[in-house]
């Protein structure tokens, strides 16, 4: 009888400090872990997920899991499943705390067996301190572009002004050379500083555009119109076909400007000397599409995949030659998004590049009726 | 200086960019006055009437904003009918609708036009002209 007292002192103590170590263990994770049962009450928590709602493990036990933790996901309560015998991943989930609200990602594992009533465990991954920094990092290149715009403004001006003064006439050769080459020196500088304002502003989620009445043919013929000094320059042929006027969009003018310029800039910037680009503008169903195509080098499909995100250049702008920051295309597909647009590119290596956009025409659009227009009216 | 040209304030705290674009509008034959801050260019509208404002949005003390809404408001400053183009560096979210909430007539990114562009905004508010601006970087209420 005692050798089986003993026995059971010895388990019991070895259960005990099994316990112990798991509980240890819970405790020294990073992450918040609550275990639930089948009506979603708490049957044990880690002080790291009661540190969520500012409490502790001994008051939370008992306690309905979503009334101590409100969690939200997609704009609405997060409504658990926990019949799922896979793992459910959470991400963005939002969790009201006293004075901020956290980013939580989430994984719910049921357990099939269930042992001692747990039905699911939970595990909560804090992302709250990451976005914070992400955005001061956001917050940080914008105010630093911003403030990049004052002195670039002064040396812009400054430059122009030389430029403009008649008495120029009087500077040697090289010095008037010297001075073209800073002006459009600075007005690259100009351009790139634009373009990483756009960037953080469409990783903030706040490139808005105002949607009017604009006419993406008279926008592109004039781009177009613009360029041909340039192509012209590399002895390319550039055409158009489509109308000049007349064909209405729903669309932030500046923002497609920019667009248009990207893919016709692009298009002369990566053909070789002497080539062709071809750029249509046409009304095709419920949409406007227009297309940049080219007779250059052609892109490959791998190449193609990555094409429209951040900081990508097709080649080492070492090696290249080409300067770009490879935000052009990024930006583009962004803006292009934000009208519930389509952008592409269509290639084959050795065969030319065609890329394209298309916008929802005026008339079909929910801005139609009474819509604002941002023609410019005679005053 | 020329009688049948527009008359011209430019309210801008940057010394720098103040005198670019003083130099460069005086130079075209504009009567130009320009002031650093909001109590300069009230004391100046008191006696001066601007056909055309060019007003900065960041500055000490009062915001081009507010001074924007004085102005469209307080008949001493005599600017109910003077065209107030905001210039800024700042670009914010937004900033086209309220700047034409508050009746101004457009808005420029300083840091894209050089100083030229201003004599062409100044003549595409002169009747007939309004396509002059076309090419300039400024975004004009129209409606």
């Amino acid at each position: 009888l005692q050798a089986l007292v003993h026995g059971l002192q010895a388990k019991n103590q070895s259960l005990s400090q099994e316990r112990s170590k798991l509980e240890s263990i819970l405790e020294s994770v990073s992450d918040g872990v609550i275990a639930i049962n089948s009506s979603q009450q708490i049957i044990s928590i880690n002080a790291q997920a009661a540190k969520l709602v500012d409490s502790s493990p001994d008051v939370l036990v008992g306690k309905d899991l979503l009334l101590t933790f409100p969690l939200r996901h997609d704009d609405q309560p997060l409504g658990l499943s926990i019949d799922n015998p896979k793992v459910t991943y959470y991400r963005n989930v939002l969790l009201p705390s006293k004075d901020k609200l956290l980013y939580l990602d989430i994984a719910v594992a049921s357990i099939k067996q269930q042992a001692n009533g747990v039905a699911a465990i939970i595990t909560t991954h804090d992302l709250t301190q990451s976005r914070e920094l992400e955005a001061m990092k956001l917050d940080f290149v914008a105010m630093a572009a911003h403030e990049l715009r004052t002195p670039l403004t002064v040396v812009r001006g400054y430059l122009n002004l030389i430029n403009n003064d008649p008495e120029i006439v009087k500077m040697n050769v090289m010095n008037l050379e010297y001075l073209q080459r800073a002006i459009s020196g600075v007005a690259q500088l100009a351009g790139l500083i634009n373009n990483i304002l756009n960037v953080s502003r469409i990783e903030r989620g706040t490139l808005g555009i105002s949607i009017l009445k604009v006419d993406i043919a008279k926008t592109v013929y004039e781009i177009v119109t613009q360029q041909m000094v340039s192509a012209h320059l590399k002895k390319q042929q550039m055409k158009y076909t489509g109308p000049n006027e007349g064909l209405f969009v729903a669309a932030d003018e500046t923002a497609i400007a920019e667009v248009v310029n990207n893919l016709v800039v692009n298009a002369i910037k990566y053909t070789q000397e002497g080539g062709d680009i071809n750029i249509k503008l046409e009304k095709r169903g419920l949409n406007a599409r227009l297309e940049v195509a080219d007779n250059g080098a052609g892109i490959s499909e791998d190449v193609q995949n990555h094409l429209f995100t951040k900081f990508y250049r097709a080649e080492s702008s070492l090696t290249s030659g080409n300067r770009g920051t490879g935000l052009g295309l990024f930006i583009s597909k962004s803006i292009i998004e934000l009208h519930r647009g389509e952008i592409g590119v269509i290639s084959k290596p050795n065969q030319g590049a065609a890329f394209y956009f298309t916008l929802p025409l005026f008339e079909n659009s929910k801005h139609a009726p009474g819509a604002k227009t941002a023609e410019r009216k005679p005053q | 200086m020329n009688d049948d040209l527009p008359t011209v304030l430019i309210v801008e705290d940057e010394a720098m960019i103040r005198e670019l674009y003083f130099f460069t509008l005086t130079r075209a034959g504009y009567t130009v006055k320009t002031a650093g801050s909001s109590t300069e260019a009230f004391s100046t509208l008191r006696e001066f009437k601007a056909d055309i404002i060019f007003l900065d949005i960041m500055l000490p003390g009062m915001s081009g904003l507010d001074i924007l809404k004085t102005l469209r408001s307080d008949a001493q400053y005599n600017s109910f009918d003077s065209r107030i183009v905001l210039i800024t560096n700042l670009g914010q979210q937004n900033l086209a609708e309220t700047a034409m909430q508050e009746r101004a007539d457009g808005y420029i990114i300083k840091a894209d036009i050089v100083p030229k562009d201003l004599i062409t905004v100044i003549e595409s508010f002169r009747p007939g002209n309004a396509k002059a601006a076309d090419n300039v970087p400024m975004r004009k209420f129209t409606v």
